[in-house]
């Protein structure tokens, strides 16, 4: 996929100068950042690196310190409601009633978004079929596998149809049929034209899915582009954990 | 290979640690000196209170030779026995059989005696800390005096609680074998509860006779009890000479309360580890919930509305721990039984007790609803990044919370309106809003926490959960004396609370 970043439109996500500080610490510092629309986007980074603090406070989960947040051209700290209807946020602890069915969970979650009931009906069973959790719709999530919560969860984050997704760890711990299930279910999300944000430490998926790749560490950026962009900058190693492991080590000396 | 003696009793040693440290761990270090604050006034007030009984205590010597004397003290001991064995049965269940680190226990090379024991233990000492401590202001200010004989009411607790604990792992033991794993759970919450409760319940009864004189009835009781002929030597009142200072009895109390510990977690260590890997492979259940339910629709506020109370419906022990607080709704409906059945109108005094019960009542239960749908949201993420007003969820939250309370003081209300319509009144308004001041102090002040923990929940700190329960005591006088015809001196109660609710609500956490 490395030659696939020339084409694509304008950006979905955009970020300026964004910057959370945690007393004294700076989790993210300053960081700019494009994720187009069609584009999977994967961000990768030590613990500790600011991944999933830049994904919340996009999402509106934290307020930001410092610095812009743009959603489709939408202002998502002036009008964070307008940028939240057309985001979906899917962190690594899938976030399901345990108590509710997966059915009850995306009829939910659709009046959450204000999704008109015949559409959200009618997007529940097509992303259930899809994700083969048909069969257990009316089984409450307390009983699912971590795979199957992790599948109704992405359901649940796709039912009010976002043109931005950010998943956090989305493919820990779930077994090969049912990561495959939801890689090929992200991809066509992306053909769709919907900006595609993912954190991972799994490195195969990022260098097989993403289009481009950003290394952050510290808060900011480290590195940046297609993998083809990033083998040649690191300069040494063929794969993408060897250029990973070179360009954080680098940043850290 | 056999394990040095030393090793094991090290094992057990630490394992005891261990446990008593989760029993009283704090969250938050945060928290330790508010906690200390507060733990030094419980202990000013105890010591206070405690010095003013020991004054009266220390002049007379505990007699354990007089029959009404034994007779009294049996009752009173009774009494504290059926709290203690509430509480133990509830915290033997949930130690022995729901705890999340029993597979980390049984698969260590610790024997599963040793886990059962020190967890039997545990549970004792939870349960005697409980009374020890409440009984130690008025112990430490009768040794101050040098009344020494009145000491033994310690020993004496500490075996109470030993045999209380032996009882309540014996009934969680049957428990479990009469009805399975996952009921117990539930089983035990009500059972502990209403055994608790037992003798409160039990002193109602001469209410339920109308044509009875509840003065009389007690004065019968007491009648019987001095003219009882049984001999101080009476086995049934070893436990109250013991607690009288009678060294014999006390050696004799203690060590059968030993044995009877001994003896039930001997017998039970029997059945523990199957009981317990019963529990391990007990997953949720699989069954589908295929009924009509109502869709999630009608917008934001009825959606989270549907949401909290099926989550809540669905969950029988978080169910049966909030419905529990109704419990002692019992006795102020027998007593209003007794006293609406005569006909004559009724004493206000008595009405501004329904009126400041229901409204006291009203606080408790929605402050806990609203633990449960603000703070022990499971999924705080989803509704954070759902494109809504926090004003929005707040609402739909606050309504959740209060609505169910608000219509329990309604119902409570319907049977006042018989007979007094503006105590009724007082009673739905007054009820109501200590419902909803419960909830928005519990929106203000929210802590993060599980479901699961209801029973130890986190509060935010210790000032708001002081001011809530101070709110909640302002509504209940100004309901009560409202609901009693003074609604001009139910004024003050009311402006005190009201202005403690705003200060609560200035002293509310920002976002992040």
């Amino acid at each position: 996929m490395d030659s696939a970043s020339a084409e694509l439109p304008a950006a979905g996500l955009r970020l300026r100068g964004l910057t959370k500080a945690f007393g004294d610490k700076r989790a993210v510092d300053a960081l700019d950042l494009d994720v187009r629309a069609g584009e999977l986007y994967a961000l990768l980074g030590p613990n500790g690196a600011g991944k999933t603090t830049t994904l919340r406070m996009v999402a509106g989960l934290l307020q930001a310190d410092a610095g812009e947040i743009s959603v489709f051209g939408v202002d998502a700290r002036a009008k964070p409601k307008d940028a939240k209807r057309i985001t979906a946020w899917l962190p690594d602890e899938p976030m399901l009633y345990d108590k509710l069915t997966a059915w009850e969970y995306l009829e939910f979650v659709a009046g959450l978004w204000g999704v008109p009931s015949k559409t959200a009906k009618t997007r529940a069973e097509e992303l259930l079929r899809m994700l083969d959790l048909w069969d257990h719709r009316d089984e409450r999530c307390e009983g699912f596998s971590r795979g199957m919560k992790q599948k109704a969860a992405l359901a649940g984050a796709l039912i009010h149809e976002p043109k931005l997704l950010m998943l956090d760890e989305p493919l820990t711990g779930l077994d090969a049929a049912i990561a495959r299930q939801v890689k090929d279910l992200l991809q066509s999300r992306v053909k769709a034209g919907c900006a595609l944000i993912l954190t991972t430490h799994i490195l195969e998926v990022a260098e097989r899915m993403a289009h481009r790749i950003g290394i952050i560490q510290h808060g900011r950026l480290a590195a940046e582009g297609t993998l083809a962009e990033l083998r040649a900058r690191a300069a040494s190693g063929h794969t993408l954990e060897d250029v990973f492991l070179q360009l954080t080590a680098e940043q850290t000396a | 290979m056999t394990r040095p003696r030393g090793r094991l009793l090290g094992g057990f040693v630490f394992l005891l640690a261990h446990e008593i440290r989760l029993a009283f761990r704090w969250r938050h270090d945060s928290q330790r000196w508010g906690r200390l604050a507060v733990l030094a006034l419980m202990a000013a007030l105890l010591f206070g209170g405690g010095w003013m009984l020991a004054s009266v205590l220390a002049p007379v010597s505990p007699d354990p030779s007089s029959t009404p004397v034994l007779a009294l003290t049996s009752i009173a001991l009774l009494f504290i026995a059926t709290l203690m064995l509430g509480h133990a049965l509830i915290a033997a269940t949930e130690a022995v059989y729901t705890r999340g680190d029993l597979d980390l226990l049984l698969s260590s090379p610790v024997s599963p005696l040793t886990v059962l024991v020190v967890r039997a233990l545990g549970v004792a000492v939870r349960v005697a800390t409980v009374y020890v401590a409440l009984g130690s202001g008025v112990l430490l200010s009768l040794a101050i005096m040098g009344a020494w004989r009145w000491l033994s009411i310690g020993p004496a607790l500490v075996g109470l609680s030993l045999l209380a604990t032996a009882a309540g792992l014996t009934l969680a033991m049957a428990l479990f074998a009469t009805i399975g794993p996952r009921a117990t759970r539930v089983a035990a919450q009500v059972l502990g509860a209403l055994i608790g409760a037992s003798l409160v319940l039990a002193f109602q009864l001469p209410n339920l006779d109308r044509g009875a004189n509840r003065g009389a009835a007690y004065e019968d009781l007491f009648r019987r009890i001095s003219t009882l002929d049984w001999p101080a030597e009476h086995p049934l009142f070893l436990p109250a000479r013991a607690l009288l200072g009678d060294g014999d009895a006390l050696v004799a109390w203690s060590g059968a309360c030993i044995l009877a510990f001994a003896f039930a977690t001997v017998s039970f260590s029997r059945r523990f580890t199957a009981d317990a890997a019963a529990v391990l492979s007990l997953g949720p259940k699989k069954r589908p919930d295929t009924g009509k339910v109502r869709p999630f629709r009608g917008g934001v506020t009825m959606a989270l509305l549907i949401k909290e109370w099926r989550l809540l419906g669905r969950d029988p022990v978080l169910l049966s721990q909030i419905l529990l607080q109704l419990i002692y709704m019992i006795p102020l409906g027998v007593m209003w039984a007794r006293n609406a059945s005569g006909g004559d109108a009724i004493n206000p005094a008595f009405l501004g007790l329904m009126g400041g019960a229901v409204a006291a009542i009203a606080a408790s239960l929605a402050s806990s609803l609203a633990w449960i749908t603000v703070s022990a949201e499971d999924a705080p993420d989803l509704i954070a990044a759902a494109p809504l007003d926090r004003r929005q969820v707040d609402r739909g939250k606050l309504v959740a919370a209060a609505l169910p309370v608000a219509v329990l003081c309604a119902v409570a209300a319907g049977f006042v309106a018989r007979t007094s319509w503006e105590a009724a009144f007082w009673i739905v308004a007054g009820g109501s809003i200590a419902a909803f001041s419960a909830g928005l102090i519990g929106i203000w002040h929210q802590e993060p926490g599980s479901r699961k923990d209801f029973r130890r929940r986190p509060r935010a700190s210790w000032t708001a959960q002081l001011g809530q329960s101070f709110v909640g005591v302002g509504w209940a006088g100004a309901t009560g004396l409202a609901a009693a015809g003074q609604p001009i001196v139910a004024i003050l109660p009311a402006v005190i609370a009201l202005g403690l609710l705003l200060a609560l609500g200035e002293s509310r956490r920002k976002p992040a």
